[in-house]
């Protein structure tokens, strides 16, 4: 994602209510960290908070430590709270709480944007800044999650048993130059068996978070399987989508289906939402503003600087105090020596003759 | 050998403890059972073994209440620590090495900070060895990237280590962490692996999105080096490769920093602590409690500011500790004792850019504020009673401030070349602050 920054030091408080009527927990996990990173893109100092709305809350291990905050039942003193500690509310696949609702003009600014979780997800992989990706990537090959890049990685989900099998013949026509990802979105999936591995099969278990799954599905070659989640965020990036063997003919690139998804219009509302946020923020009397620490640290940089030079100089004045005090002590020595006595009408004798500086 | 103790993860987890193990299972179990016993608030604990050798992973499948992850291969601490937060479910991660013992109350002064302020991204305890001496107040790094454990093998009472502080950076060996703020920057970067600056890069990285790294004197941890990785052999050409690599990265932002030098010295050490302070304050107060000497009072109630430095000279020889805790855990540094008040400013010359001190100071006091502090602001502070025109340090002074505020006129035709202002309708911080922004600083 290209860098959009509105505002670097800007600390609005944007709340994000995603899939009020969504079941699928993972799609919710996605559309939410998609929208936190494109927000963060904007605000990079923005504190985004989940919100959660009926039964559906975030998967724990997916919510990227941001756990949802229940907003239904909550009374006059909580809904007073939560209007105090939040900027800008976003409402996101499905209608906003009524506990928003009844905020109207009261607390938060309110947008509501009109896309299901599966639209947001379309742009998962746009939104996921490149140094994370790698980050991620590099991540899962250490774990044994993914196979080298050197490998053509082909991702399924949602396969069974005889497509797996299928899967594995194709990629062991291919040693080293294609591998087959399955990525395991319910249930508790196996560490993939060494065999697997030699045989050009991987799993991305469980445990993967959103940002191992995104970065994962960005790396592909292409993208098999009726997952319409995973489907949704390939297409969204471009990467070949296809429901069966035919999109994993290695070697050539199927068709990239269109979802239709609005992420142009997606992009925008939440352009205007970061710009609201930032207007409310603002009004408040920027409130909790980061300081400017780069000023700061360019004064406090120039005295450790200084600082050290004193310490240098006191050093060095100290050395060159302790030969100027040798030298005194020599000449000391040298004036009180009988030689020079002896010597002293010959040295006035040869100044007279010769005009000069006295010694 | 007893058993490992028992644990039961809590439906709602506050903290995620993940503990990294590889091997060393007589420390693993050390710090089990100080986890296990000194932990009062609900929490998870997520151990990920990097395929140990020895008799570790028997011993982790006998654990009850935690989670444990296998790894098929070493993957180091990076990896294997990613992996651990990954399948956290708490907002809050406590990383905690196979080495590292909790002592008693080693959470709750780290979560107070983490909640408390939510530009903070990780805090981290005061770190010692076996034998009680410090090991780490938070750490330093140079214009080199070469890094510095502060405080390392001194006294862990000395009042430099006793206040919470923004730190460079500070040990992953335990470290609290706000999830968010590690799920936000990727957690420790691979590239980094298999060890050395993962911990580094990654506050710089919370530093880059303004967030902030803290040291909390309240929590100890007990912690021996090297027992859970190991002597590693070409450790040595590990450090220098990934030192090379971070310098790459986050050269830029060091810029300006000076290299570590050959032999450091405590003053280098004290100005690279307080290299990103543009401010430094130094009050001087007959005595710490506010109720015997309303200087301590001026400092306000608030918490000190990012990039600011407070110290609290106490001229009493006795502390009153209860009252310099409170200062401390606002992030005062307070210092007492009359008896080396000299040698001790002439370790800090030139280190201040405020010196505010109360009148009636004796000459000596005054005489080495000024000698060593010659290019600090002196403001003086007054209670009204014992003004008086020919104080020397209010002779000096540029800025007056009155504790009681009726005796504002007096001092203002007492002194007419000060500034005059009066307490307690701003604390000391803010009238510093208005100063600064007046003069242009």
């Amino acid at each position: 994602m290209s860098g959009r920054v509105l505002d670097a030091r800007a600390r609005p408080r944007i709340g994000l209510l995603v899939g009020a009527e969504s079941d699928d927990a993972v799609a919710v996990a996605v559309a939410a960290r998609t929208l936190t990173l494109t927000l963060l893109d904007r605000l990079p100092m923005a504190r985004v908070q989940y919100l959660a709305s009926g039964t559906t809350t975030v998967a724990a291990h997916l919510d990227c430590g941001r756990r949802a905050r229940p907003i239904e039942d909550l009374d006059a003193h909580g809904v007073r709270r939560l209007h105090a500690e939040l900027d800008m509310v976003i409402s996101c696949g499905g209608s906003p709480s009524s506990t928003l609702a009844h905020a109207k003009g009261l607390g938060p600014a309110l947008l509501t944007l009109e896309a299901t979780a599966l639209d947001v997800a379309g742009l998962a992989i746009a939104s996921q800044p490149a140094e994370l990706r790698r980050n991620r990537l590099d991540l899962q090959r250490r774990l044994g999650w993914l196979p080298g890049e050197e490998a053509a990685a082909y991702i399924v989900a949602d396969a069974d048993d005889e497509l797996i099998a299928a899967l594995r013949g194709a990629a062991s026509t291919h040693p080293g130059s294609a591998a087959i990802v399955v990525l395991a979105l319910t249930g508790e999936a196996p560490s993939p068996h060494p065999a697997e591995i030699e045989a050009g099969l991987w799993c991305l278990p469980r445990a993967a978070g959103v940002d191992e799954l995104v970065a994962a599905v960005a790396s592909a070659t292409a993208y098999c399987g009726r997952h319409p989640l995973i489907g949704a965020i390939a297409s969204g990036a471009g990467v070949p989508v296809g429901r069966d063997m035919g999109a994993l003919e290695f070697g050539q690139s199927g068709p990239v289906p269109s979802f239709g998804l609005p992420q142009a219009d997606i992009e925008r509302a939440l352009d205007e939402a970061s710009v609201e946020a930032l207007g409310v923020w603002t009004k408040a009397g920027r409130p909790d503003a980061a300081p400017d620490s780069t000023l700061s640290r360019r004064r406090g940089v120039t005295r450790t600087l200084l600082q050290c030079e004193v310490l240098r100089l006191e050093k060095e004045a100290r050395v060159l105090g302790g030969r100027v005090a040798s030298l005194d002590e020599e000449l000391r020595a040298v004036v009180a020596s009988r030689s020079w006595r002896y010597t002293a009408a010959l040295r006035r004798a040869y100044h007279a003759l010769r005009p000069g500086p006295q010694r | 050998m007893s058993p490992p103790p028992a644990f039961t993860a809590a439906d709602v987890p506050e903290v995620s403890v993940i503990m990294v193990t590889y091997n060393a299972w007589e420390w693993t179990q050390r710090a089990l059972v100080a986890l296990a016993e000194t932990t009062e608030m609900p929490y998870e604990l997520i151990v990920v073994d990097n395929a140990s050798t020895d008799n570790t992973r028997v011993h982790l499948d006998e654990i009850v209440g935690a989670r444990v992850l296998k790894n098929a291969m070493n993957c180091h601490f990076g990896a294997a620590a990613n992996l651990g937060a990954m399948v956290a479910r708490a907002p809050r991660l406590l990383f905690l090495n196979s080495d590292a013992i909790a002592q008693p109350g080693l959470l709750e002064p780290l979560r107070e900070i983490l909640d408390a302020e939510d530009d903070v991204a990780a805090v981290t305890p005061r770190l010692l060895h076996v034998d009680g001496r410090l090991q780490e107040a938070g750490s330093l790094l140079w214009g080199d990237a070469a890094g510095d454990n502060y405080g390392d093998y001194d006294d862990p009472a000395r009042p430099e280590y006793r206040f919470r502080r923004d730190v460079d950076y500070a040990s992953a060996a335990c470290l609290l962490v706000r999830r968010s703020a590690f799920s936000d920057v990727g957690g420790f970067d691979p590239a980094f692996h298999p060890s050395y600056y993962e911990d580094t890069d990654l506050a710089m990285r919370w530093r880059a999105r303004g967030m902030r790294v803290v040291y909390q004197p309240r929590s100890t941890a007990v912690h021996k080096r090297w027992a859970s990785s190991g002597g590693r052999p070409g450790m040595l050409d590990l450090l220098l490769r990934n030192r090379a690599r971070f310098l790459q990265r986050w050269g830029h932002t060091l810029e300006g920093r000076p290299p570590r030098p050959a032999e450091v010295d405590p003053a280098s050490l004290l100005a690279m602590r307080d290299v990103d302070c543009g401010e430094r304050l130094l009050v001087v107060a007959s005595s710490v409690d506010h109720q015997v000497d309303p200087t301590a009072t001026v400092l306000g109630r608030a918490l000190v500011p990012p990039n600011w430095l407070v110290t609290l000279l106490s001229l009493a020889t006795g502390t009153a500790d209860a009252s310099a805790e409170v200062l401390r855990a606002r992030g005062v540094e307070v210092v007492s004792g009359t008896e080396h008040v000299d040698r001790w400013l002439a370790t800090r010359r030139h280190h201040y850019t405020t010196v505010a001190a109360p009148t009636s100071l004796p000459d000596r006091i005054i005489h080495a504020l000024l000698d060593t502090q010659p290019t600090a602001l002196p403001v003086a502070i007054v209670d009204g009673e014992h003004a008086s025109q020919t104080d020397p340090w209010l002779a000096v002074s540029v800025l007056v401030i009155c504790v009681d505020p009726e005796a504002q006129s007096m001092v203002e035709q007492m002194i007419p070349s000060a500034d005059v202002v009066s307490r307690p309708s701003r604390d000391l911080l803010g009238i510093v602050t208005a100063l600064n922004m007046r003069w242009g600083w």
